[in-house]
């Protein structure tokens, strides 16, 4: 919804949001896939995918991004 | 990417504040604001008119009178935020002729920091800029 319709984040979505995450889990979890979407379309520009940059393979943000995403 | 109707405010506040409720969140919006959005290689006001564009202000869709440094500038952000096969070999061309490459990553990297950032903000209700 972040990514694709920002706008139809709505009560209903909202409301399936606080079924499983806090107010501040919500805001570090969106605040998570922002910034990663927005590097992410910056470097598909670059044709270079998610963890596939050569120097930095282990370069993603995921804790555990060792595997190309 | 629609632009409906804003959804109703779930979290009050501005959104420094949202941030604030996580105090990670805010350290690292500061710092790329600071530093990548605020400051940088690439001459501020071209990096406000990328980011005007992608809050869609009607105003930076016509590019009579625009120098080609802000048209590329402004072809990329398109393609970041909507298609990236658009940024092809003949932009690219256009691009390394008119900027650094020092300048093109401080340039894209300020983009896709907007890009989320704004996304973020329309989420929760919030206009995409605070302007």
């Amino acid at each position: 919804m972040l990514v694709w319709d920002p706008e139809g984040a709505d009560r209903r979505v909202w409301s399936r949001l606080r079924e499983h995450f806090s107010d501040e889990q919500i805001v570090e979890l969106g605040s998570f896939v922002a910034l990663t979407y927005g590097q992410q379309r910056v470097i598909k520009t670059w044709a270079v995918g998610h963890a596939e940059l050569p120097a930095h393979p282990t370069a993603g943000l995921a804790a555990d991004s060792d595997e190309p995403g | 990417m629609s632009r409906g109707a804003a959804p109703v405010r779930q979290l009050p506040g501005t959104a420094d504040e949202i941030r604030a409720r996580v105090p990670a969140v805010l350290e690292a919006y500061e710092f790329t604001r600071d530093n990548v959005l605020r400051r940088g290689v690439v001459d501020q006001d071209l990096k406000e008119l990328c980011f005007r564009f992608l809050a869609d202000a009607p105003a930076t869709r016509d590019v009579a009178g625009r120098t080609e440094r802000e048209r590329a500038a402004l072809e990329w952000a398109e393609a970041i935020a909507y298609d990236s096969d658009r940024a092809g070999d003949a932009l690219w061309s256009r691009l390394h002729a008119l900027f650094s490459e020092f300048e093109l990553v401080d340039l894209g990297c300020a983009i896709g920091f907007e890009l989320g950032y704004q996304h973020w903000r329309r989420t929760i209700g919030l206009a995409p800029r605070d302007d």
